[in-house]
């Protein structure tokens, strides 16, 4: 049974449920949390609904805990967003509902003590229970940091993520739990409980659906205020506005949302100072639904025209959530240019053959296998399906001849490349060796280490261009 | 939250998981019936440890004396089978190379000394869980006798942060894991996910207390 637990106080208006739903007003419940102790015993899933200016949630965590709830995976509903109006309630209801249902569970690793605003010893010792949020965990068998992928760890603004030879360290204490790390990952490796990509969808989804009028959708951040009395605008708490990716700016447009708009937390911007990366993310997702002829609905409400709605198999809201949108989207695109989209998640690699040693880096560390390496009996080819690229730069990173300009990646997409497929970029013969005929390294990446080393010694590295490495070891 | 209360409670939690982690006795020694009315007087609950150690008393409450001795022969003594989970920090971290069981045999032992700490028996290792636990246990009774008597606990938080990130931390995860899947005993499994919850909390936490007292201390 599904149980909404509402406090009573401050006009909190009465509703029937959605579905099922039992719902029980208790006084004061957010000053006193311990009155959830009311529920019935038969409560499976809970939905709870507070003032959170005047609720302690750490005495809300506590008491959820005392019930045997996981207080991540309880709905939580802001009343102060309701102003008096029981169908906005309802479908305010309906959104914790379904995040909470979607909640995946989590490990002690992914709790987080939350650092009150002021660090001090007093606020230490007033506090009734301290509260916790989520932490993110990097899943190993994902992850693909051991073929060279560092990409979270250069998005990330506190440097908690590290490289450490083939895996990814994290730093607790430093992480300031911002989500950047979850959605910039190009195959998902990063994993924060709180607000995971499928939670997020499916409450925008509730959303969605439960309004009796085309909705708007506000991300909020996690210690941001949410506005209230503003009709039509419902509000979707993640934990920094700064994990806001093109495609979760264009996910709720695509789901129905008559608009959607980001709210950073601090009156004078982001607290962490990420601003930057929600800009540069509204102007991508501008441009992506300019070049398909669609409505700017970024910041505005247009409740009496909807966005046309569709259904893109698999959702937006994973790391390839973008490359998807514009799949699904390509038959209306206006022209055929390639189209440049900021801080976006689909990417156009260029390989320049005068200056590629074809040594296969990149390929080796795409995270995504958009660029990949094919060895064949006197030659190596790298190729690139361009849809498969989520501008995650690491082949930038990795590519000895960088600042050669061998390769480079411009955020955005070509529609023209997507249609061809993989592409071989880069062809260039091998060398063979001598004795038992297997590869020993493309004929350009040789000739480069021979301009690198010299002629002194063009002796040892004459042996090492006929006989492979296993070879030369017997 | 009282600091002084805190470490009280992080102190007892740490000896109470170190005895659970001993040879049970018949009576269920240190581990009987007034344990399980520690627990559940410690309301735990303002922590997300908390509902794993309601498990632990849960568990113990309803355990037979005789099957939890079966259970933690099967699972901790024999040290083969399916079911062998050596309490044994090298077992976890070595990784079989030459000398490493002897390194960190020395390094706990210089680390339990510079606590004032000396072992009350050599019939188990210095890694073993127990002694570490206990090694715990004991700082955070320092840290509650530094607190009650206004002196600086900084030193003491930042011999504890190290010994968790240097030991209990670094291994625990992985035995508790191990505990789990054995599923030997509900008792021993409640306390593994237990353990497994508080260390890592603890771990946080000490980072935090260490901020407040000194920041230049922090390791």
């Amino acid at each position: 049974m599904r149980v909404v637990a509402l406090c009573r106080d401050h006009g909190t208006p009465s509703i029937a449920g959605v579905g099922h739903d039992e719902v029980v007003l208790i006084d004061d419940l957010c000053v006193r949390p311990a009155g959830l102790a009311a529920l019935p015993e038969a409560t499976e899933q809970l939905v709870v609904g507070l003032h959170r200016s005047e609720a302690a949630m750490g005495a809300v965590q506590s008491s959820l805990r005392r019930l045997g709830f996981d207080p991540m995976g309880v709905g939580i509903v802001e009343l102060e967003g309701v102003g008096g109006d029981p169908h906005r309630l309802t479908v305010l209801v309906a959104g914790a509902a379904a995040r909470s249902g979607a909640y995946p569970g989590s490990t002690p690793e992914q709790l987080k003590l939350a650092a009150p605003r002021a660090l001090s010893r007093r606020s230490l010792l007033t506090l009734a229970a301290p509260t916790y949020i989520g932490a993110p965990a990097i899943e190993p068998l994902v992850c693909t940091a051991m073929d060279g992928c560092r990409v979270c760890t250069r998005a990330c603004p506190v440097s908690a993520l590290t490289w450490n030879g083939g895996s990814i360290s994290y730093d607790k204490a430093a992480c300031v739990s911002c989500g950047i790390c979850v959605t910039v990952c190009p195959v998902g490796a990063a994993v924060n409980p709180e607000a995971t990509p499928a939670a997020i969808e499916a409450e925008v989804g509730a959303i969605v659906t439960a309004a009796d009028a085309p909705a708007g959708i506000r991300y909020v951040c996690r210690d941001g205020t949410a506005p209230v009395d503003q009709p039509g605008w419902y509000s979707v708490r993640v934990p920094c506005t700064s994990m806001l990716t093109v495609g979760w700016l264009l996910a709720p447009l695509l789901m129905g949302a008559a608009g959607v708009d980001a709210l950073a937390c601090g009156d004078g911007g982001c607290r962490l100072a990420l601003d930057e990366h929600l800009r540069q993310r509204t102007v991508g997702a501008r441009a992506i639904l300019a070049a398909f002829g669609l409505p700017d609905r970024i910041g505005h409400l247009h409740p009496d025209d909807a966005f046309p709605r569709s259904t893109i198999p698999g959702g937006v809201f994973g790391h390839d959530g973008e490359s998807r949108v514009i799949q699904h989207l390509a038959p209306d695109l206006l022209d055929g240019a390639a189209v440049r989209v900021a801080g976006g998640q689909t990417g156009m690699v260029r390989i320049d053959p005068e200056t590629c040693t074809a040594c296969s880096m990149c390929a080796v560390s795409c995270p995504t296998g958009a660029l990949g390496s094919t060895q064949l009996a006197d030659a190596v080819e790298i190729s690139f399906d361009p849809s498969a690229c989520t501008a995650c730069g690491q082949c930038l990173a990795v590519c000895p001849e960088i600042e050669a300009g061998a390769i480079s990646l411009e955020a955005g997409f070509d529609l023209r490349d997507w249609e061809q497929g993989r592409q071989v970029v880069r062809r260039a013969t091998s060398r063979r060796c001598e004795r038992c005929g297997g590869p020993i390294a493309p004929d350009p990446m040789l000739d480069r280490i021979a301009t690198l080393l010299g002629d002194e010694h063009a002796g040892a590295l004459s042996v090492m261009s006929t006989i492979c490495l296993k070879c030369r070891g017997r | 939250m009282n600091l002084e209360r805190l470490a009280r409670l992080r102190q007892g939690i740490y000896r109470l998981a170190a005895a659970g982690f001993a040879r049970p006795r018949s009576d269920l020694g240190d581990l009987g019936v007034s344990s399980i009315e520690v627990l559940v007087g410690l309301d735990l609950f303002d922590y997300p440890f908390g509902p794993a150690w309601e498990e632990v008393a849960r568990t113990l409450e309803a355990a037979d004396p005789s099957q939890l001795a079966s259970a933690h022969v099967e699972l901790f003594d024999r040290g083969v089978g399916p079911d062998a989970c050596p309490p044994f920090e090298s077992a976890h971290r070595s990784e079989g190379r030459p000398g490493a069981e002897a390194a960190l045999y020395a390094q706990l032992r210089r680390d339990y000394q510079t606590f004032g700490l000396q072992p009350a028996t050599t019939a188990i290792t210095p890694d073993h869980i127990t002694v570490e636990l206990e090694a715990m246990s004991w700082l955070c009774r320092i840290e509650r006798q530094q607190r009650e008597a206004g002196r600086s606990v900084a030193m003491t938080l930042a011999r504890q942060q190290a010994f968790l990130r240097d030991h209990l931390v670094s291994w625990i995860p992985s035995f508790a894991s191990q505990l789990r899947r054995a599923d030997r005993h509900p008792f021993y499994s409640a306390l593994a996910a237990a353990l497994h919850a508080f260390t890592t909390h603890d771990h946080d936490l000490v980072g935090r207390l260490l901020e407040l007292e000194q920041p230049e201390f922090q390791t």
